[in-house]
């Protein structure tokens, strides 16, 4: 029993100075002159820019790797081949790779002077240094997030339950929309926040192929990042703070979900 | 609905899982698909259903060839081992499910599936979850799901395996009682031939691809057409260098018969299996009733004969034994 206690205590305190601590510090700048300067702080046209193209680009990124997050891992699950093999190891290339390198993966190949971006530059497009370039970059660091969610839970539901609806007389889309869809619900919902979460937090990717201009192509973190090298330390916090609480949000999310997941199964 | 299947094959990677399986599937019956497990009877189970397509060979459902019919429009209802409720839905929808499909007015729809509920002892769980059922519930709600479109056959995969030993022989009862009412032809498959025999009208009897023998199942059980089919379908020992069902052989304290000495006894309730080491070193053994075994009080190590049931001995004592010990077998 004894023994138990202290391994807690020693849990607690590990986590507390890793996390706790410094979180509560962050929050302790960010309010250090009172809830007033904590928002004029972020709500600079700056900050706020930074905020809404980063809200757009999360909204834009999420709805988009959820749908192909769950075409992949049906593809990956249910219809087994060497391609999807494949796929299914590719998958996996964002989470092994700094995101340093997939943004400058992605500004090789599409800079207005680059593989793609040629092509696409001679059509008008300018896909590096705008925000078509900051959601491209998102939505490769966040591809595995959703379909390493599903692509478990489709696997245990099995195939059985699709079959019956199929012997009901369920077309492929209504099998897909009746069964598939609902069992594997809480899991894309849980990717979809996680890919979310990632989206909003991202930097290192967002940092090479946005360009980081002010007030057109700079995100959140890359706008309090900014914040500290211009010694505005009190923007900076201000910013970390209003992340640090998206997270939390974010955290309370996921747990309700994981809540939902187990009322439905009933156990 | 009779169902005809012609030189039916299929192969997985190489290996052959049903050779040219020709079977003729009689309307308003029981079918057992009888056979060990690799014998390819859920294959061929699910080629009638549709859920996997032969290599070669015609599925006939009443005169029409629907080989190549998607499964949505073969109108069956097919039961999965492990019944595959949609545990998203209550009990109530689950049954629903084929006639929301089918766009039946939802006040037919109420009247139908309530009716099937109460039919299948399930009216008190309409709005449970599947995971709030029992074995045997979960069981009932897979058949009135499928039983609610009305289909013109009834596919039952290995339906009672998953059950407990004691509610099972209850669901077979069910089962079989279901089917006689309904008259629809049903087709089961099993690796358990005390099953086949209890709920089925007729069975195939499959092994390595190929089907053994056909027919009703005492038929088959007496009248066995090939070594395996003798030895799958019940307990046999060698008596005189020929495989017997050891309820045919008798024992006695009297000269009478082979000579040999009883090595062992296993005593099961009603049945009674008594071991022999004969004088040609080979080993049998004798199965009888419990009554009959302590009408003789045989022990090990007692010098015994033993001979086969024949039309004379059966006049004596072991009439009882034979009749009844076979009996057991076909309850299993």
């Amino acid at each position: 029993m004894k023994s138990r206690h202290t391994l807690r205590l020693l849990v607690l305190a590990y986590i507390a100075l890793l996390i706790g601590a410094p979180l509560f510090l962050v929050f302790q700048r960010a309010f250090a002159d009172g809830w007033s300067a904590f928002v004029a702080a972020i709500t600079t046209p700056e900050t706020l820019s930074s905020i809404r193209l980063t809200v757009v680009v999360a909204f834009l990124v999420t709805p988009l790797n959820l749908v192909f997050g769950i075409a992949v891992s049906h593809a990956i699950v249910r219809h087994p081949s060497r391609f999807t093999k494949l796929m299914n190891s590719i998958i996996d290339v964002p989470l092994a790779i700094s995101p340093i390198v997939i943004g400058l993966m992605l500004e090789l190949a599409y800079a207005p002077n680059g593989w793609f971006g040629s092509q696409l530059a001679a059509v008008g497009w300018q896909v590096m240094f705008s925000w078509p370039g900051i959601a491209l970059a998102s939505a490769v660091v966040s591809l595995p997030l959703v379909v390493r969610e599903i692509v478990p839970i489709l696997t245990e539901l099995g195939t059985s339950q699709e079959a019956t609806a199929e012997t009901l007389g369920a077309s492929p889309w209504q099998v897909f929309r009746t069964i598939t869809l609902p069992n594997i619900g809480s899991a894309a919902l849980y990717g979809g926040t996680l890919t979310f979460a990632r989206v909003i937090g991202e930097y290192g990717a967002v940092l090479i192929v946005s360009g980081n201009v002010a007030l057109h192509t700079q995100t959140l973190t890359l706008n309090i990042a900014e914040n500290f090298e211009n010694y505005m330390p009190q923007q900076g916090f201000a910013g970390a703070a209003l992340l640090a609480i998206f997270s939390i949000v974010v955290m309370i999310a996921l747990a309700g979900i994981r809540r939902r997941e187990r009322n439905f199964h009933g156990h | 609905m009779d169902i005809d299947l012609q030189h039916i094959s299929k192969s997985y990677g190489g290996r052959e899982v049903l050779r040219r399986v020709t079977l003729d599937i009689p309307s308003g019956k029981i079918t057992a698909l009888l056979g060990p497990s690799g014998s390819g009877k859920s294959t061929l189970l699910r080629i009638i259903a549709g859920l996997e397509m032969p290599d070669s060979g015609e599925v006939v459902f009443g005169g029409r060839h629907i080989t190549t019919t998607p499964v949505r429009e073969r109108n069956i209802g097919f039961c999965f081992q492990d019944y595959a409720p949609f545990r998203h839905m209550s009990v109530f929808d689950n049954v629903a499910y084929g006639l929301r499909i089918r766009k039946q007015p939802e006040n037919t729809v109420v009247t139908d599936v309530t009716q099937l509920l109460s039919r299948m002892g399930l009216a008190d769980h309409a709005n449970h979850r599947p995971h709030e059922l029992s074995g045997g519930q979960r069981q009932r709600m897979s058949l009135a799901r499928a039983l609610a479109i009305k289909p013109s056959v009834l596919l039952l995969d290995e339906p009672f395996a998953a059950l407990d030993a004691q509610v099972r022989s209850d669901v077979r009862q069910f089962v079989r009682n279901l089917q006689h009412e309904l008259g629809i032809t049903t087709i089961l498959v099993t690796h358990d031939q005390s099953e086949a025999m209890e709920v089925a009208d007729y069975m195939a009897v499959l092994n390595d691809g190929v089907v053994q023998q056909v027919g009703p199942p005492s038929y088959v059980y007496d009248h066995p057409g090939n070594s395996f089919v003798k030895t799958f379908l019940g307990p046999t020992t060698e008596f005189q260098s020929a495989l017997i069902r050891p309820h045919q052989l008798t024992l006695s304290h009297s000269g009478r018969g082979d000579q040999g000495t009883i090595t062992d006894i296993v005593q099961l309730g009603f049945e009674v299996r008594v071991f022999v080491a004969m004088e040609d070193d080979s080993t049998l053994w004798v199965q009888m009733t419990h009554d009959l075994f302590h009408r003789h009080s045989y022990s090990i190590g007692d010098k015994v004969g033993v001979s086969r049931i024949t039309a004379n001995n059966l006049r004596n004592d072991t009439v009882e034994s034979a009749t009844s010990a076979s009996e057991a077998h076909n309850v299993g």
